[in-house]
């Protein structure tokens, strides 16, 4: 208690005293939009370096490259070289702004009341991050960028303060939401579906608004492309994608996408860029005693579980994964009571579940 | 009701509440016990972890990355952005 009344004191007496640089920071203000970790290609170990792609909420990106997990633990440690000189090669490897996203900086200059939205997400390729952004005005135009950097590229790059300009980029726009169709236009959420396996040919763009789900493949983002909306009972409120292995146990990675509602989870399957089967209510979420979820996330591969988070309480709900097969009845198991909406238990690896 | 940061990396869940308050978990852990905390200075906007699972990087609402390793330990906070003032 001692050292957190002594950490915030210190904090406090800095923010106030010591601003950096010539803006004035603001408690509460949205300094960051996304950020996302390369993910390694070869096997993971502590000496593999990683990369970090970050933007901030006025569409700055920021690219940091080798960051090294072994002399962060070096550092850490207090071992090999003095830990002052291993934190200034670490913050060396620090790139600075790398791109602009000019849709966020006009909308943060000239439409206060426009909510932006970022999604940032390297794909399985491992060569190359998609950064969808959108403003949230009503109309909830896109700027999708796809930010090419070749591994090898990058590491090199690693040079404080070199501008690295991204390889390649593409810009494009979704068609507006239908006011009229949809309730509270200003809530809608967009989702980045990775590949689940090569033969598919491409990542998607799902966005949720009012009870619709709607996708894209992306990039570009081809309105003409577009597939067929699903609708929930309720009004959904957030799309997130991932992948998971598959009821059978056999392996098989599936991309979907999950939607939230405002009283059911539902999850959708997705072959190439079709939305085939829409699980609706698999599990729900409200009830007397339960507010609505405040989150919810889809496992990486390897797991199978889906887990939302009522406030107060954590429902496990078990995601049905085959094309066409029955709904799975939810396994609900509260565990406990959490004392605020702030807890997210994600994923229950399959060996676990073996187990029990 | 805006979507918390959360993450997951190989070994551990990264969760966060609103007092900016960082726990890691131990995904094989049926219980969820708690594992190690760490507090920063500023509300937490977003969390990843590393693909090796050894650290996380936090992002705080003042502009800055902080550094953190799965032992819960803070090694250092980066200032990345310069928050505009909303005046």
């Amino acid at each position: 208690m001692l050292q957190l009344v002594t950490l915030v004191t210190i904090s406090t007496f800095h923010f106030l005293f010591f601003p950096s640089g010539k803006h004035v920071c603001t408690l509460g203000a949205k300094a960051f939009g996304a950020m996302s970790f390369v993910p390694n290609s070869g096997p993971l170990n502590s000496d593999q370096d990683e990369e970090l792609v970050v933007l901030d909420s006025s569409g700055r990106m920021f690219h940091f490259s080798r960051l090294s997990a072994r002399l962060l633990a070096e550092a850490s440690a207090g071992g090999g070289a003095p830990k002052s000189t291993l934190l200034a090669s670490l913050k060396r490897r620090m790139v600075t702004q790398t791109a602009q996203l000019d849709l966020l900086k006009e909308a943060t200059e000239e439409a206060a009341s426009a909510s932006i939205q970022l999604v940032a997400q390297w794909l399985p390729t491992l060569t190359r991050v998609v950064v969808l952004a959108a403003t949230i005005d009503g109309a909830a135009t896109v700027e999708s960028w796809e930010v090419c950097m070749d591994r090898s590229e990058g590491n090199a790059s690693g040079g404080a303060g070199q501008a690295q300009p991204p390889r390649c980029t593409h810009r494009g726009t979704l068609p507006p939401i239908e006011a009229q169709s949809h309730e509270g236009t200003n809530s809608a959420s967009f989702a980045l579906v990775p590949q689940s396996t090569a033969s598919l040919p491409f990542d998607t763009v799902a966005r949720v608004a009012g009870t619709s789900v709607e996708w894209w493949a992306a990039p570009p983002l081809d309105a003409s492309a577009a597939g067929d909306a699903v609708s929930s009972e309720s009004p959904v409120a957030w799309a997130l994608a991932g992948a998971w292995n598959d009821e059978n146990g056999n392996g098989a990675v599936i991309s979907g996408l999950a939607v939230v509602s405002e009283n059911a989870v539902v999850a959708a399957l997705l072959d190439g860029t079709t939305i085939v089967q829409l699980q609706a209510a698999t599990a729900t979420v409200k009830s007397e005693e339960e507010s609505a979820p405040c989150t919810v996330a889809i496992a990486a591969p390897g797991f199978r579980c889906l887990e939302v988070l009522s406030l107060g309480w954590r429902r496990r709900c078990t995601t049905q994964a085959s094309c066409g097969a029955p709904a799975s009845k939810p396994t609900t198991k509260t565990t406990r009571r959490l004392a605020s909406c702030g807890f997210l238990r994600l994923m229950i690896p399959r060996r676990v579940l073996v187990r029990s | 009701m805006a979507a918390l940061p959360i993450s997951l990396g190989p070994r551990l869940g990264a969760i966060v509440d609103g007092s900016a308050v960082l726990n890691t978990y131990d995904i094989s852990d049926r219980n969820m016990s708690s594992g190690p905390s760490v507090q920063i200075a500023a509300p937490v906007e977003h969390v990843a972890w590393s693909a090796t699972g050894t650290y996380a990087v936090v992002a705080d609402a003042n502009g800055g990355l902080n550094f953190v390793l799965e032992s819960g330990k803070l090694l250092f906070r980066h200032a990345l952005v310069k928050v505009e003032s909303g005046v």
